[in-house]
């Protein structure tokens, strides 16, 4: 034990040589509970807590209380950005800390078989602001991105082996985009354009869950997608007066962006009476985001964009295990490969995507019987990746996109209190 | 115990990974066989930094040659000198202040945008001097020759507010700063002031004297030639590097193509009533311009005609090609039938032999350039066919700049000296140039960090 974590801390130590780090692919957040995401995020075949209402409904079948649980991340990401060569330029972001969170509650309905529960979850979500006057402030200066899904479920109990359920998702979403505009004002201040929206969309989330054996369990999941359509947000532009007419006051605009539907299967093995593993894929349907379009009411001519985005669907893979140190503590350590969906050519200021392998460990710590602590840390690796003008050139995209290489830090902590009564 | 201390190992690499930086460092720039201790840039106008009209200290503080000096103060150059003015509205030889656009109400009581004097006049920027070495020697007005004239300074007040002595030379005020590296981009008012003043002076010719050369003609070949040959040859006399930068064609600059040949638009009946005119005038139906209904080409005078056509009856609509400048009178074409009613005087246009002349002129001092920079190795810079490529758009960092007047963000209100974005324009072309010759990895600036032309 003692020498696979001298290990592990070692290899830690030359990815951190290696490589950097960076969030969840796209504008995804898989951090949907705080004991998955210990075990890289595994447990859509293995229901380890009410968690499972968003990772796999199925699951939720199997839980033979009642529960709450509660927990929250921190985000500390850091994105670089270098300018080709042989420019000395570089750039970083200063964003803001955001803390996704998840609160699940469950009841074991008088009717037999019958699981009710309810999850409150945010699965995307984008905070990205960059320094003040960088290169790129013509594309993005600043973003806000939030999403979040109340999902009220229903799971039952086919036989001794099967469970299936069903939530349906109502969806909250934000949006708040800054950008400078290239036009230069004889007063002292920076002329820019904020668009701030709002909206609401529905979808649902099914899912699956059985035992082959006493020691192998599996399920699978879908998650529809959900498009967040923006109509008549606040286009606000903060110009010089005499270009009122090319950016006129109290604009609006309609824009959509999806929030890309999920498929996962997994497999859940308990090895022995105090180590159980996960293997899990997710297939994040990324396809669906094929632009980011903004239309504007007045001036459209002028000021329509459209941004290519032609996204790929993309599995994500996934290990993770659970020890019983104790009676009342458990270590937990996974990792797991996300590929990026992103092209060349389509990387943006608001995602600078990138091939990602996350290394996650936490434990989980009983208080009393009934309460349960659990804390994990994420950390996501990567390479730095470089966008050429010649990529953005071959799709296309040339002028919308910054030209570079990016590389991005981040590591999560995360904390959730869960009680069953 | 050993658990514990297990646990206190993992938490320990957990925390030293989330210290971990990312791996893009920064690079540092590196002068490769140029050495930039002292950079000395020589030139005119667009050297000096001269925007807008005027020479103002916002224009000098982002003049081409301090944004490269900043550049190359990353890899080893040193401190670069600036015959600054007070911060102010600036002044040109004129004694006219900087233009900048201001919101005025037409006839009509529909707000337009157009440059206007910042203050009734220039600033006083030439009584106070400025004592050397100075590194940036741009002398607004000079010409190839003037660059070794003894004395210059008495006849252009640019380079009295700086000369070291009254007899002294352009040339010999920037050897004094002991350049180690200098850009040259002179002979666009060798030029330009025949093309500015409508090719009202002296066309393009081989052989002449400088002392001879007024201020709206073409410089003569062999001035220029033997002009640039000095000056290179004193410049790598001193075993200085440098760059050699080449001229702009007047098509690139919207001095010149602002105002459309054919900007004439007419109905039909204000032809008929145009044509009905010039017959009541008593013009000869051979000599009445043919109007039409939509646009048509401005009337403009063209003394150059055929000796049998009478003077009164010289001028005719012009053609495609032919370039009306943006000193013409607009208002009096608005509002007086200035290129309709009376021809458009020749001081405001170039017709098709005067940009043959001026066509012929850059053609002839780019190769001479080329040739001297090739001559002495220095990098020769291609500033005329980026200028050229500029004319279609260039995308910069998710802006596109062109040169166009005013919106394309590249040339400043007079429409011929740049804006501080295409003062970094120029600057980056430059590195280009330096790096490629001289294998310096000088880093390039980024454009979004200067202003275009400011709005109010």
């Amino acid at each position: 034990m003692k020498k696979s974590l001298t290990v592990i801390t070692a290899s830690l130590l030359v990815l951190c040589f290696a490589a950097s780090t960076v969030l969840a692919g796209g504008y995804q957040l898989n951090l949907l509970g705080q004991r998955q995401i210990a075990m890289g995020h595994t447990g859509v075949g293995m229901p380890l807590d009410i968690a499972t209402i968003s990772l796999n409904p199925g699951g939720l079948a199997t839980i033979d209380h009642n529960a709450i649980l509660l927990g929250s991340s921190a985000t500390f990401i850091s994105t670089h950005y270098r300018a080709p060569a042989p420019s000395s330029y570089v750039a970083k972001t200063d964003s803001p800390t955001r803390t996704p969170f998840s609160i699940y509650a469950s009841y074991v309905t008088p009717v037999e078989n019958l699981r009710a529960g309810i999850g409150i979850y945010t699965p995307y979500g984008n905070a990205l602001r960059w320094e003040e006057g960088w290169k790129y402030r013509f594309l993005l200066s600043e973003i806000s991105l939030t999403a979040i899904f109340v999902q009220p479920t229903l799971s039952y109990r086919i036989s001794d082996r099967i469970g299936v359920g069903a939530g349906f998702i109502f969806a909250y979403g934000a949006v708040n985009v800054q950008r400078d505009l290239p036009v230069d004002a004889q007063d002292d201040f920076t002329p820019m354009v904020e668009l701030d929206g709002t909206t609401t969309a529905i979808g649902f989330n099914v899912g699956v869950h059985g035992k082959i054996t006493d020691q192998i369990s599996f399920g699978a999941a879908y998650r529809s997608q959900i498009d967040m359509e923006i109509s008549g947000g606040d286009a606000d532009f903060t110009v010089p007066t005499s270009l009122g007419g090319t950016f006129p006051e109290g604009n609006r605009f309609d824009a959509a962006l999806p929030l890309p539907a999920v498929l996962s299967f997994g497999l859940g093995f308990m090895a022995t009476d105090d180590l159980r593993l996960n293997l899990d894929a997710n297939l994040t349907f990324w396809s669906a985001y094929e632009n980011l379009n903004f239309e504007f009411e007045q001036n459209p001519e002028t000021l329509n964009s459209i941004g290519p985005r032609n996204y790929n669907d993309r599995w994500i893979f996934r290990v993770g295990g659970e020890y019983d140190a104790t009676d009342r503590l458990q270590l937990r350590l996974g990792s797991y490969y996300d590929p990026s969906p992103v092209d060349e050519g389509y990387l943006t200021p608001e995602t600078p995507d990138l091939d990602r392998i996350g290394i996650s460990g936490g434990f989980g710590f009983a208080i009393t019987p009934q309460t349960d602590l659990n804390a994990s840390v994420l950390l996501v690796l990567s390479t730095p990746r470089e966008q050429t003008a010649q990529d953005a050139m071959d799709v296309g995209t040339f002028g919308t996109v910054p030209v570079g290489e990016f590389v991005t830090r981040a590591w999560i902590p995360g904390f959730s209190i869960s009680h069953r009564f | 115990m050993k658990r514990l201390s297990q646990l206190s190992l993992f938490a320990l690499a957990i925390l030293v990974l989330a210290q971990c930086e990312p791996t893009l460092n920064e690079r540092t720039p590196d002068s490769g066989q140029a050495d930039f201790n002292s950079y000395v840039a020589i030139g005119n106008s667009l050297t000096a930094g001269y925007a807008d009209n005027a020479l103002h200290r916002d224009g000098q503080l982002n003049s081409f040659p301090n944004i490269l000096a900043g550049q190359m103060k990353e890899a080893g150059g040193g401190d670069f000198f600036q015959p600054l003015v007070n911060p102010g509205v600036g002044s040109n030889a004129d004694d006219q202040a900087r233009l900048v656009l201001r919101m005025t109400m037409g006839p009509d009581g529909t707000p337009t945008l157009a440059p206007a004097p910042a203050a009734e006049s220039g600033q006083d920027i030439f009584s106070r001097t400025v004592e050397g070495p100075i590194n940036n020697m741009g002398i607004p007005g000079a010409r190839s020759f003037h660059l070794l004239a003894p004395g210059y300074g008495n006849l252009n007040p640019f380079f009295g507010r700086m000369m070291s002595d009254p007899m002294a030379t352009v040339l010999g005020d920037a050897m004094m700063a002991e350049p180690t590296f200098f850009t040259l981009w002179i002979g666009n008012n060798d030029v330009l002031g025949y093309a500015t003043s409508g090719g009202t002076g002296q066309g393009f010719a081989e052989m002449g004297d400088p002392a001879a050369v007024a201020g709206n003609d073409i410089t003569p070949m062999n001035v220029f030639s033997g002009s640039i040959d000095a000056i290179a040859g004193t410049l790598a006399g001193s075993g200085a590097r440098g760059a050699v930068i080449n001229l702009p064609n007047v098509t690139s600059i919207p001095f010149f193509t602002t105002v459309p040949w054919n900007g004439l638009v007419l109905s039909a009946e204000q032809a008929q009533q145009l044509r009905a005119g010039y017959a009541a005038q008593g013009v000869p139906e051979q000599f009445i311009p043919d109007f039409q209904p939509g646009q048509n080409g401005f009337i403009i005078a063209d003394p150059d005609m055929p000796d049998a056509v009478p003077p009164q009856l010289r001028f005719r609509m012009a053609q495609e090609g032919e370039l009306i400048l943006l000193s013409v009178p607009q208002n009096q074409i608005r509002e007086e039938g200035l290129g309709s009613i009376t021809p458009i005087p020749d001081q405001y246009t170039l017709r098709g032999a005067q940009i043959q002349e001026v066509r012929q002129a850059t053609d002839a001092f780019n190769t001479k350039l080329q040739e001297a920079a090739n001559e002495y190795n220095f990098a020769f810079v291609d500033v005329n066919s980026v200028l050229e490529a500029a004319k279609s758009g260039l995308v910069f960092e998710g802006t596109l700049l062109t040169t166009s007047f005013v919106q394309g963000g590249v040339f400043s209100l007079d429409g011929v000296h740049l804006t501080p974005r295409g003062s970094a324009v120029v600057a980056n072309v430059i590195v280009e140039g330096i790096n490629a010759r001289y294998g310096s990895t000088l880093s390039p600036v980024n454009i979004s960090a200067y202003d275009g032309v400011q709005f109010p």
